[in-house]
């Protein structure tokens, strides 16, 4: 048996745990550049009738009369309280896959317990205890199945939040009730074939014959057939390879049209990147950065382009890559686009010991190494102080085109200054 | 520095003390079979860390368990609150310090302060426990005025 243990509108809940004065009220929290909801609460979805990607604008109106609450999203604190709950999770299932932010897959297969249902709701009770976040756990034999009891405890047994698939009725019953869109690993343009076909809900789908489903979705749809029917076929991820390539980038809060502060974001991006990349220990060989204008714009006011640097010699030095990021953003700026998003992918990733060392020129040798003691002493401020703490100089100061985070919350486990105050009055 | 550290636990900071330097042919260093990981003080006060956050106290009625205004404290939200524990509890959707006590089968919040009746949780009075402070860090150097101000009245 699998379990996929999902938490319940999580970043909601996270800024919950730390805002008791956000509990029983409508709320969501916002996407990157507070432009629309992401995460809503259970009020906002039911009484408000809040989507998944309402627009900050649509909202408003609520929000200002007090019906609805809403923050920036805060993924340093959502961070923290997933990396929690996995903890909490292995302690009982040890064999886990963490799969996004907000859910895991836990394999049961050498769990040896006559009654995992009991298990399943003891950890429940315990995640919520622990951290205040309230998850539901689906266990079912194969992850597809596990997904679709997931979906059927948070549906039906909130109260509990388990559902346990384990016997051939719970499972038929199961398939029935779930349209076939909402299969794992059923995009909607073969949800709409499916469904001209006669095809509703995942019961019609695995009584369908398996070749007429490799003709209509090739091996993909098989393998969620075969999934939906018991067979595993997506096996368990414990070690998540190393990212092939590391990109960050992100549209501004307004239109630019003067090349300096696109370097400026630029080279903000890049030392993100390069960080993320150093604490993978990987170095990179090759980066692509881009520019584009809005895609909403007139055509001839629309503007895309990317570029290819390959490096002389792989490396992992944050002002190398500012330097040579820059350089290829001047080779595709044309001025008088006004320019909605830039950024930078680092490629060709690998492993920092695989770095051929200068065998011949002990200097250079000598110099890198004092080069990978700044970097690691950088790293170590900005991960201990915040983010910026040290910066180079290409970065700016003020940052007037970055995303806009206007309601964000405070680091309430990752910073001293931002715990929460406990009244003693 | 102590204090940012307490922050980011984790397995990073059971720091262990390598010999890094050289060790000189013939003399292997006598003690080298005798390290130990150093004395970590997360292991200390907290049981569970994936359960464990920090608070910062404000006001003064819990002076009597010696917590002072702007001491920190540990929250292990893993622990049951017994009779008689510190507790960071929520009324009327605010973080607030008191001591628990339970007594006939009935829940009590109180300041540690003669001043004030204790609160007993009824359909009414509800009150949340959010964790238990099972330790909490006094910034002893902060107190110094207050201590020199003791000494100077004892000496007048």
């Amino acid at each position: 048996m699998l379990a996929l243990i999902d938490s319940n509108n999580f970043y909601v809940s996270a800024e919950r745990v730390f805002q008791p004065e956000l509990r029983d009220k409508a709320g969501c929290v916002l996407s990157n550049n507070d432009g629309c909801a992401i995460s809503r609460s259970n009020e906002a979805k039911e009484d408000l009738g809040i989507k998944m990607g309402t627009p900050f604008f649509l909202m408003r109106e609520k929000q200002q009369a007090g019906q609805l609450w809403w923050r920036s999203s805060n993924y340093t604190l959502y961070q923290d309280m997933m990396r929690r709950i996995t903890a909490i999770v292995r302690d009982t299932f040890p064999d886990q896959e963490i799969y996004s932010i907000d859910e895991c897959y836990c394999d049961l297969t050498t769990f040896k317990c006559h009654d995992l249902e009991q298990v399943a709701l003891k950890l429940r009770q315990r995640i919520f205890q622990y951290t205040g976040v309230p998850v539901c756990i689906g266990i079912g034999a194969t992850k597809t199945l596990a997904k679709i009891a997931n979906k059927i405890a948070k549906k039906k047994y909130r109260e509990t939040g388990v559902f346990y698939m384990d016997s051939q009725e719970k499972i038929t019953a199961s398939l029935k009730a779930t349209e076939v869109g909402d299969v794992w690993g059923i995009g909607a343009r073969y949800a709409q074939k499916l469904i001209r076909d006669g095809v509703h809900s995942a019961f019609d789908f695995i009584n369908l014959p398996e070749d007429y489903v490799l003709k209509l979705m090739t091996i993909q749809g098989r393998r969620t057939y075969r999934e939906l029917r018991g067979e595993r076929c997506i096996s368990m991820e414990y070690e998540r390879p190393d990212k092939e390539g590391i990109s960050t980038a992100r549209s501004f809060n307004c239109m630019i049209t003067e090349l300096a502060p696109l370097e400026e974001a630029m080279a903000c991006y890049v030392a993100n990147a390069a960080f993320k990349m150093r604490s993978q220990k990987s170095v990179t060989g090759k980066l692509m950065v881009f520019a584009q204008t809005s895609q909403f714009l007139e055509p001839s006011e629309r503007y895309s382009r990317d570029t290819v640097i390959r490096l002389t010699s792989p490396t992992n030095d944050t002002a190398t890559l500012i330097k040579e990021a820059v350089k290829g953003l001047r080779r595709i700026f044309i001025k008088g686009y006004r320019y909605q998003k830039v950024g930078v992918e680092l490629r060709d990733l690998r492993p920092d010991t695989q770095v051929q060392a200068a065998m011949f020129d002990p200097l250079a040798m000598e110099r890198k190494n004092k080069m990978q003691q700044v970097l690691r002493a950088v790293d170590n401020l900005n991960k201990n102080f915040g983010r910026d703490t040290i910066r180079y100089a290409a970065m700016g100061y003020e940052k007037k085109w970055a995303m806009r985070q206007e309601y964000l919350s405070r680091r309430y486990t990752t910073r001293i200054e931002d715990v929460i105050i406990v009244n003693a009055k | 520095m102590e204090e940012i550290k307490l922050f980011e636990r984790g397995t990073a900071h059971t720091l262990i003390p390598l010999f890094a330097e050289k060790i000189h042919a013939g003399f292997e260093s006598p003690a080298a079979d005798y390290e130990e990981a150093r004395i970590d003080l997360n292991d200390y006060v907290t049981k569970y860390p994936a359960a464990t956050f920090f608070a910062r106290v404000t006001g003064e009625c819990m002076v009597g368990s010696g917590i002072f205004p702007d001491d920190l404290l540990v929250v292990d939200k893993s622990l049951t609150p017994q009779s008689g524990d510190i507790v960071v509890g929520i009324i009327d959707n605010e973080f607030i310090l008191r001591s628990y006590y339970v007594k006939n089968g009935k829940e009590y919040l109180m300041p540690d302060n003669t001043y004030y009746k204790p609160i007993e949780r009824t359909e009414t009075t509800h009150f949340e426990i959010w964790g238990v402070v099972p330790h909490s860090v006094l910034d002893q150097r902060r107190r110094n005025s207050a201590r020199i101000n003791r000494f100077e009245q004892l000496l007048r």
